[in-house]
């Protein structure tokens, strides 16, 4: 049962991942042969005297702000939202359901332009802040043109984008949860609050997990929709390192020829680390839950 | 039950906050309707949220541009394919990885969903070189192979997980009245993850149909163009305005909202059997 | 639920198996297909293709596939097509076709094509066409230069484009609506910024101008490294970028230059930095900017967007006061190098095609659909109508003291890869207001000092 999952990953999967580790150690521009240069590659971003090294470690912030801000962003406001669409009347729950779908079917472009216009100069969220007289919040070219409120602005869509998926997920985990429970916690005298606190979310805690997960994995490497929506300026204040390996794989105006090398030295660096992240985490949990049991 | 013994302004709280939600959650597809009922000038001048005139000429464009009718059979078929395989193969490898255990079930568990880490921008050229040497370029296969693998670890992880939460009881019971894993999976487990099963298939469904890298790689045969694909053509045949890119955006999603609004009524009725399961 | 996912995924299976595969060169005889990553170029290359076939009587058809370079689709496309032997006939290169070279990409046409090369402009052959003495320096220079073998005078590539950057568009009924001559090019930078200065007090943001800052290398590039060069002149400009201590950027001539772009500053409009080429191009077009600076190759996308080209003021970048030149003078350079490449199942037809393409009837069946100018020289009657006339015939020109953009300037050692972008990206500085121009200084000697001990 578990072998048409193993077979079409070792079919299709192991040999692109193979190929991009092992060319971390090679130059290669993707048109003539790659050479063989060791450990250059990671050098050349993370060794003290490189210029690309600020611009990692830049990058690598930026994501780490997005990884938290998206993550807690989903988090915070999809819990109360699938509380509230579970104790709401069926219509209206059916209603916000299906505006939930929107976010998640819209695309690339699309998103793209509807936002550059509604955090843009003239659009609403600058007015807003105009008729409010917060200037700090309403700069003239918008947004996403303002080297502080840019990062902001893209975590704004991109927990737009992330909401519906956790909403769908905390909802199945809500509807899942044993209605009993709650009565038995009535009878005891606890109020909706009460129930909320010692039932509902200890019981939602695998789902948040699954949710936290998902989402620091999308706000790591995420690059298609920053390349959209900011091509990581202004000042390089919301570049990633997803933005920045495409720069270096793909080449950018008068930037030299492509570095396939380098950009996938990049990506490993960041995705061995988040799986080092992973694997410690576990181990700490794992180490909790045993001292616990004793 | 629950909602009796809730005070009024609690309600209204959560009334509201819903109604913010939806405000916020809607406005910029609202917007994107309105552009796309802009004129071509009023969509490059005006970023407010009524069009003067309303006009449907940038659907026109868009229809002209390019044939919807091939275009979306495409996208039905290649996101059909892919979520059949992925309904196919990913609850069953979550079901065996959540309950049967075996010595290095959590290292295979870590290697399926590794791709998750990974971001495709590396694996693309690899990519394409294999389904190059496979000679399967410009094929449905070439392109459905990796596509399941992409979208896989999702699945796979959200199925796991949903599975470790239902009883272990079901699964002994079953196996004393005489069935294999196989049969307690297909009887027994699978009709109780409904709910999963159709989250699942949501988001691998958003995740095909917008999908446009790797199919524009692998696919350059204009008779085997997804919808995503085919509105690039729009791009080569001039410049197309906010409207028409709205227009065309609205196009490609309209067929996957009327699917959703369609599978919703699965939803509720997986959420129903998942109540009574007690 | 299975049973379904079973019978869907065989229907698929059968459906892919009745799918025959086509490769993406020509494999019938009388069938070119030319690779672009310029959507600009497309309704061209379409009509030189239609006008060859009809010169051949309709037996052969021309595709142009056109490939966004977006999300190195363009890059991805030519690297797996060049390892499974998959290219088209002809292909044009990404950047410098001489990469394309390196990687064995393009037969030679040494020998074949050499009556074609008449067509064009000698200095366009000498420097962009054939290898020569200084594109064989700069690779030298470069230890992962690929391109080393080429020897002086071999050519592989035919340009399609030639042309420069380094003009400003203005909109004449903007200008006339603010009280501006729309006939009369400003005559120095400082008549430049006295006339913005009135079109923004007349018209607002629309009064502003605008240049695709999202892609903050077009700032560098663009605008930056041709006002310093005419401000401090050639060889200086040669001396600073070559100081391995970076100290020449706090130079108060340096300094000066980068005052000069600030100058530009409080102008461009709000989303200068939101703003792509589509983007900047449509701004423009739908008159929320009165000036645009970009190149030669930059009245194509605008009139394919509905410009009227009658409306435009075209003049080079005039040049500021105290600076070692007193006007800019810009060698074209070629873009779009177009080439038989090593798969071509119809070599010869493409050769034939060629020849075709570049020379008079090729050439203008793609001018008659692209607001650019072609390589070939055309007789002048043919481009009179263009407002890039009388700028170009201000600006072009040869020698010493021609700004050529193609000069690498600087370290060019894979680990100084990112400096342009980096410089670029801190010279947007000036227009958030996070740097002043002696600030930047400081900020770029730093930058060039790194770069160049990384290089050693």
């Amino acid at each position: 049962m578990l072998a048409p999952a193993i077979l079409i990953f070792l079919a299709v999967q192991v040999f692109p991942m193979a190929f991009s580790a092992g060319l971390s150690l090679f130059r290669w521009d993707g048109l003539s042969d790659p050479r063989f240069i060791g450990l250059d590659n990671y050098l050349g971003f993370l060794a003290d005297d490189s210029i690309l090294r600020g611009l990692f470690l830049q990058s690598l912030g930026n994501n780490i702000k997005l990884a938290i801000f998206v993550t807690l962003g989903v988090v915070v406001i999809s819990i109360p939202l699938a509380v509230a669409m579970n104790t709401v009347g069926k219509r209206t729950r059916g209603l916000v359901r299906t505006s939930l779908l929107l976010p998640m079917v819209t695309a690339g472009i699309a998103v793209f332009y509807a936002w550059t216009a509604l955090l843009g100069s003239d659009g609403p969220v600058v007015t807003l802040f105009k008729l409010l007289h917060i200037d700090l919040l309403a700069p003239n070219g918008g947004w996403l043109s303002d080297p502080v409120l840019a990062l902001p602005g893209l975590i704004a869509v991109m927990i737009w984008s992330g909401v519906p998926y956790a909403t769908l997920l905390y909802l199945s985990g809500l509807q899942s949860i044993d209605g009993t429970l709650y009565e038995a916690a009535a009878i005891d005298g606890a109020g909706p609050w009460r129930q909320l606190v010692s039932i509902t979310l200890p019981l939602l805690n695998p789902i948040t997990l699954i949710v936290v997960v998902l989402n620091l994995v999308y706000a790591m490497q995420s690059y298609e929709m920053i390349y959209l929506i900011t091509n990581g300026g202004p000042s390089y204040s919301t570049n990633t390192v997803g933005l920045l390996s495409y720069n270096l794989a793909f080449g950018t105006i008068g930037g030299g020829s492509a570095q396939f090398g380098t950009a996938a030295a990049v990506t490993w660096t960041v995705t061995v680390g988040m799986a080092l992240g992973y694997v410690s985490a576990r181990l700490v949990a794992h180490a909790r839950r045993e001292r616990s049991l004793r | 039950m629950k909602s009796q013994s809730r005070p009024g302004s609690l309600r209204i709280a959560e009334l509201g906050f819903l109604a913010v939600y939806v405000v916020a959650n809607v406005y910029p597809f609202l917007w994107m309707v309105s552009t796309s009922f802009k004129t071509r000038e009023q969509s490059y001048l005006d970023n407010g949220l009524i069009p003067s005139p309303i006009t449907g000429d940038a659907y026109a464009t868009v229809a002209s541009a390019i044939n919807l009718p091939q275009a979306v059979a495409n996208s039905v078929l290649y996101s059909g394919m892919t979520l059949a395989c992925v309904l196919l193969i990913y609850p069953m490898a979550g079901f065996v990885l959540a309950l049967i255990p075996f010595r290095g079930s959590n290292t295979v568990f870590a290697a399926l969903v590794s791709g998750l880490l990974v971001p495709v921008i590396v694996l693309l050229v690899p990519i394409v070189i294999l389904v190059q040497e496979a000679h399967l370029l410009n094929t449905w296969l070439g392109l459905l192979l990796p596509t399941v693998v992409a979208a896989g670890p999702v699945p796979l992880f959200l199925m796991r997980n949903y599975f470790a939460l239902l009883p272990r009881d079901l699964l002994d019971a079953a196996r004393i009245d005489g069935a294999n894993f196989f049969g307690a999976f297909r009887r027994i487990y699978l009709p109780l993850s409904v709910p999963a099963l159709t989250t699942v298939s949501i988001l691998t469904l958003v995740y095909v149909w917008n999908s446009y890298i790797l199919p524009s790689l692998i696919i350059s045969n204009p008779d085997m163009a997804t919808l995503p694909l085919a509105l690039f053509s729009l791009n080569t045949s001039g410049h197309p305005a906010p409207s028409e890119l709205m227009a065309g955006g609205l196009l490609v999603i309209l067929p996957l909202i009327v699917a959703f609004l369609f599978l919703q009524r699965y939803y509720v009725a997986g959420l129903t059997a998942g109540a009574t399961k007690q | 639920m299975l049973s379904i996912a079973a019978l869907v995924i065989g229907t698929g299976l059968v459906l892919a198996g009745c799918t025959t595969p086509t490769g993406n060169g020509a494999d019938a005889s009388g069938k070119l297909t030319i690779w672009t990553f310029k959507k600009e170029w497309v309704p061209g290359l379409e009509a030189a293709g239609a006008a060859y076939s009809e010169k051949n009587g309709g037996d052969v058809t021309v595709d142009v596939e056109y490939f966004d370079e977006a999300n190195g689709l363009y890059s991805s496309k030519v690297t797996a097509a060049a390892r499974g032997d998959e290219l088209p006939d002809l292909l044009t290169s990404y950047g410098s076709q001489w990469d394309y070279v390196g990687g064995n990409l393009y037969q030679q046409l040494n020998g074949k094509l050499d009556d074609t090369l008449a067509n064009f402009p000698s200095a366009l052959v000498d420097s962009f066409v054939k290898f020569n003495d200084s594109t064989q320096a700069t690779c030298a220079s470069n230890p992962d230069c690929t391109y080393g073998d080429v020897k002086i005078g071999d050519y592989y590539t035919l340009p399609q484009i030639s042309g420069a950057t380094g003009y400003f568009y203005a909109n004449k009924d903007q200008l006339e609506a603010a009280g501006v001559d729309p006939n009369v090019a400003p005559a120095s930078w400082e008549d430049l910024i006295a006339d913005v200065q009135k079109t923004h007090d007349a018209l607002g943001d629309a009064g502003g101008a605008v240049i695709p800052l999202k892609i903050p290398e077009t700032g560098w590039l663009w605008l930056l490294r041709p006002t310093l060069f005419t401000q401090i002149g050639a060889q200086a400009t040669a001396d600073l970028f070559a100081d391995k201590t970076g100290e020449s950027w706090k130079d108060p001539a340096v300094i000066r230059s980068l005052a000069i772009y600030d100058d530009l500053s409080p102008y461009w409009i709000p989303s200068v930095l939101q703003d792509g080429i589509e983007e900047a191009d449509q701004e423009f077009v739908s008159g929320q900017a009165t000036w645009y600076y970009g190149g030669t190759f930059s009245l194509a996308g605008l009139v394919q967007k509905g410009m009227d080209p009658s409306k435009l003021l075209v003049f080079p970048m005039p040049v500021a006061a105290g600076g070692e030149l007193s006007k800019l003078t810009l060698r074209p350079w070629a873009s779009g190098s177009i080439g038989i490449s090593k798969d071509a199942k119809n070599a010869d037809l493409a050769l034939d095609f060629l020849k075709f393409y570049m020379s008079e009837p090729g050439a203008q069946a793609f001018a008659s659909k692209v607001a650019d100018t072609p390589a070939v020289t055309l007789p002048a009657s043919d481009s009179d109508q263009s407002p890039l006339t009388p700028a170009t015939a201000a600006s072009f020109g040869d020698g010493e003291d021609a700004y050529d953009e193609f000069v690498s300037y600087g370290p060019t050692c894979d680990a100084a890869k990112t400096l342009n972008n980096q410089a670029s990206v801190a010279l947007t500085g000036l227009v958030t207001g996070e740097q002043t121009p002696e600030s930047l200084a400081g900020v770029l000697a730093d930058l060039y000092q790194k770069s160049w001990a990384a290089c050693e």
